[in-house]
């Protein structure tokens, strides 16, 4: 069967082409298809609302379970200590939950295998470095004043009338802006380098990035927090709970996302990074516009009744609509590049050997796949593990 | 092609091995992480922070800061807090702050001067907020009582309004002391408090002191002094306290 999409031949029980990923059963396509299935996880559709798969895209079915119930006990346990009020353990705790995940799922998946320690702490180390400025240049050193005044008006005194312009527009602005440019500068200078230019290493180096500003920054706009008199509180917890799911989850998750979006842009489709190209810069503008619209959102809700619980509502908004959309730039990128190494005849180290099995389904992988004629799961998505497998056991890919 | 084919039926390996953790070390690794992360923060918590009865909240007018003081600001012989019977030349001798330098609340209820370096945050028709930028805040709302309402009662009623547990974390208030009237306020009274303030973007310390009066048409006037960091309320008293001072002193003298 020849594919209609790039024309490679594949056995007629193929689903899927093995080179491009089309869907090549009438059935697939209309019901299944292409356009619904999840390269990244098959299983999936592409719109799904399913958060591991979307920022671990290197995780199969099966660990994406481990890492759901590894961050629900975790969030568990941090929503235990809130509600018990030992909030400097909930604080931190909640801020590094994300980071600590990542951490355990880059080493998982072996990314980067080559050199982990310098790549992935490295990236945390440094971008954790430039929040923790960042956050002490907007909130303690410069524009302190400015801050107070959302302190000033909140609750019931005051409203909306008592909202300073200046001060939103240096918080849920400026300041969004600036943590974008610091979340993509050491993605970017990674992205650059050829064993790291795949767009999901791209995606992945974001969340990283995003993740790991998004930790350093609550630390230090929470600081007061360690610093209480009250080690244990009773006052304000359910207000408290509110606060560490808000930063745990939601505050955490967007950055990494929207981050994610930007440096997978730089990175581009397929191999070699695309660098500073106007999709980049429209994706960029995107990641900080997400950033911009959470926090605008986040401090105007402040002055409404409930207004912590419909600025978390909030922020899960803007954090299913990043989800989808890195899921679709992942999807077009892996889809579209693919068609293109297949029509040019493009070999890359990426795809399989011989004796090799799709990490998702199990069925055996053809030599030189770039899907899973059975599942179509990428094998660009598939750990870095099962690729030294497939190498190791086929003598690499097609050079 | 077709033996390919057929080779997509085999068997498949377990994907145990494509990862470096199986599902019991992924759990247990990132669970640990977050505990002995958690375990950092809490140490830092109870060295760092907690406690230290130092930094509790202290009575009101601990600092001796002349609040609900009587006389004008700039007087050199304030009233102190103790005085008993303030004397009709004490009560009604304050100045109304000058045309423009004051907001009016609650049809002329109450004005609450503006001085310099002070800037109106918000206002509405019954309450204002100012800041002076340096970290204080004043809050002022005026209403209408029973004229036989106990101060300290009502203080004790509006405090959640005041200060909403939404955003006033930790609160810990003193005990609620009356304040000697003067003028034409019937009762008075004041409560400090120390309070972490917390929302999505971020927390901070505070100290401050919620005081009433209740004048003897029935008209009350509520006000809040805060400071952000508490350490500097009492320093910080040269800003936000004529604004106090010289709210209740013309509101007495109506």
């Amino acid at each position: 069967m020849q594919c209609p999409e790039c024309s490679t031949a594949n056995p007629e029980v193929a689903r899927f082409c093995y080179r491009c990923g089309h869907a090549l059963k009438r059935a697939d396509a209309s019901k299944h298809g292409r356009n619904n299935s999840y390269v990244v996880q098959s299983s999936e559709g592409v719109n799904q609302l399913a958060l591991i798969s979307t920022i671990m895209p290197h995780t199969n079915r099966e660990t994406a379970d481990n890492y759901r119930w590894a961050m629900i006990t975790s969030a568990l346990l941090i929503v235990g200590a809130t509600a018990l009020g030992i909030l400097s353990i909930a604080i931190a705790s909640a801020a590094f939950l994300i980071p600590i995940a990542y951490l355990v799922y880059i080493y998982d998946v072996n990314l980067w295998e080559d050199a982990p320690v310098p790549v992935v702490l490295g990236l945390f180390a440094a971008t954790g470095v430039l929040a923790t400025l960042v956050s002490l240049v907007f909130f303690r050193w410069v524009f302190d004043s400015e801050f107070s005044t959302f302190v000033a008006g909140s609750g019931t005194r005051g409203g909306f009338g008592t909202l300073s312009v200046t001060a939103l527009l240096i918080f849920a602005v400026l300041l969004p802006i600036v943590a974008e440019i610091v979340k993509n500068l050491f993605g970017c200078l990674l992205a650059r380098r050829p064993e790291f230019d795949d767009m999901i290493d791209g995606l992945t180096f974001g969340v990283a990035a995003g993740t790991a500003y998004a930790a350093f920054e609550t630390i230090v706009v929470f600081w007061s927090v360690f610093t209480s008199s009250e080690f244990r509180t009773t006052a304000g917890l359910s207000s408290w709970v509110v606060v560490i799911v808000n930063l745990m989850v939601v505050k955490s998750l967007i950055y990494g996302t929207a981050s994610g979006i930007a440096v997978g842009a730089f990175s581009g489709k397929g191999e070699g990074y695309d660098g500073f190209t106007p999709h980049y810069v429209a994706n960029f503008a995107f990641a900080a516009g997400a950033n911009v619209v959470y926090w605008l959102g986040v401090r105007l809700f402040a002055y409404a009744p409930f207004g912590q619980v419909l600025g978390l509502l909030w922020g899960l908004l803007i954090l299913g609509i990043l989800v989808i959309r890195v899921r679709v730039s992942l999807q077009h990128a892996l889809l579209e590049a693919a068609v293109e190494d297949a029509v040019r005849d493009h070999h890359t180290f990426r795809e399989t050997g011989t004796e090799t099995f799709c990490p998702e389904c199990g069925n055996m992988l053809l030599p030189g796949s770039l899907f899973c004629i059975a599942c179509g799961t990428s094998v660009r998505s598939t750990s870095h593990q099962a690729r030294r497998d497939i190498r190791s056991t086929s003598g690499g890919g097609a050079a | 092609m077709s033996d390919q084919a057929s080779d997509t039926t085999a068997p498949m390996p377990s994907g145990e091995g494509l990862f470096n953790f199986g599902k019991q070390k992924t759990i247990v690794m990132i669970v640990a992480g977050v505990v002995v992360v958690g375990g950092i923060g809490g140490l830092i918590g109870a060295m760092v922070g907690g406690g230290d009865d130092d930094k509790n909240v202290a009575a009101p007018g601990a600092g001796g800061s002349g609040i609900l003081n009587p006389t004008p600001v700039g007087n050199t012989q304030p009233t102190p807090l103790e005085t008993t019977e303030p004397t009709p030349q004490e009560t009604t001798a304050p100045s109304p702050p000058p045309p423009g330098d004051g907001v009016t609340l609650g049809d002329g209820i109450a004005t609450i001067p503006v001085p310099g370096g002070w800037n109106v945050l918000g206002q509405g028709d019954v309450d204002v907020l100012l800041g002076d930028d340096q970290g204080s805040w004043v809050y002022a709302i005026v209403g209408q009582e029973d004229p036989s309402t106990d101060a300290g009662s009502l203080l004790s009623q509006i405090v959640t309004d005041i200060l909403p547990a939404e955003n006033y974390s930790q609160l810990q208030l003193s005990e609620v002391s009356p304040i000697q009237p003067f003028g034409s306020m019937v009762s008075a009274a004041v409560v400090d408090y120390q309070a972490l303030w917390v929302d999505s973007q971020g927390s901070m310390p505070l100290y401050g002191q919620l005081f009433v009066g209740i004048r003897q048409d029935g008209a009350s006037l509520v006000m809040s002094a805060e400071h952000n960091p508490p350490e500097e309320f009492e320093a910080s008293y040269s800003s936000w306290g004529p604004v106090i001072d010289g709210a209740y002193n013309a509101f007495a003298s109506n």
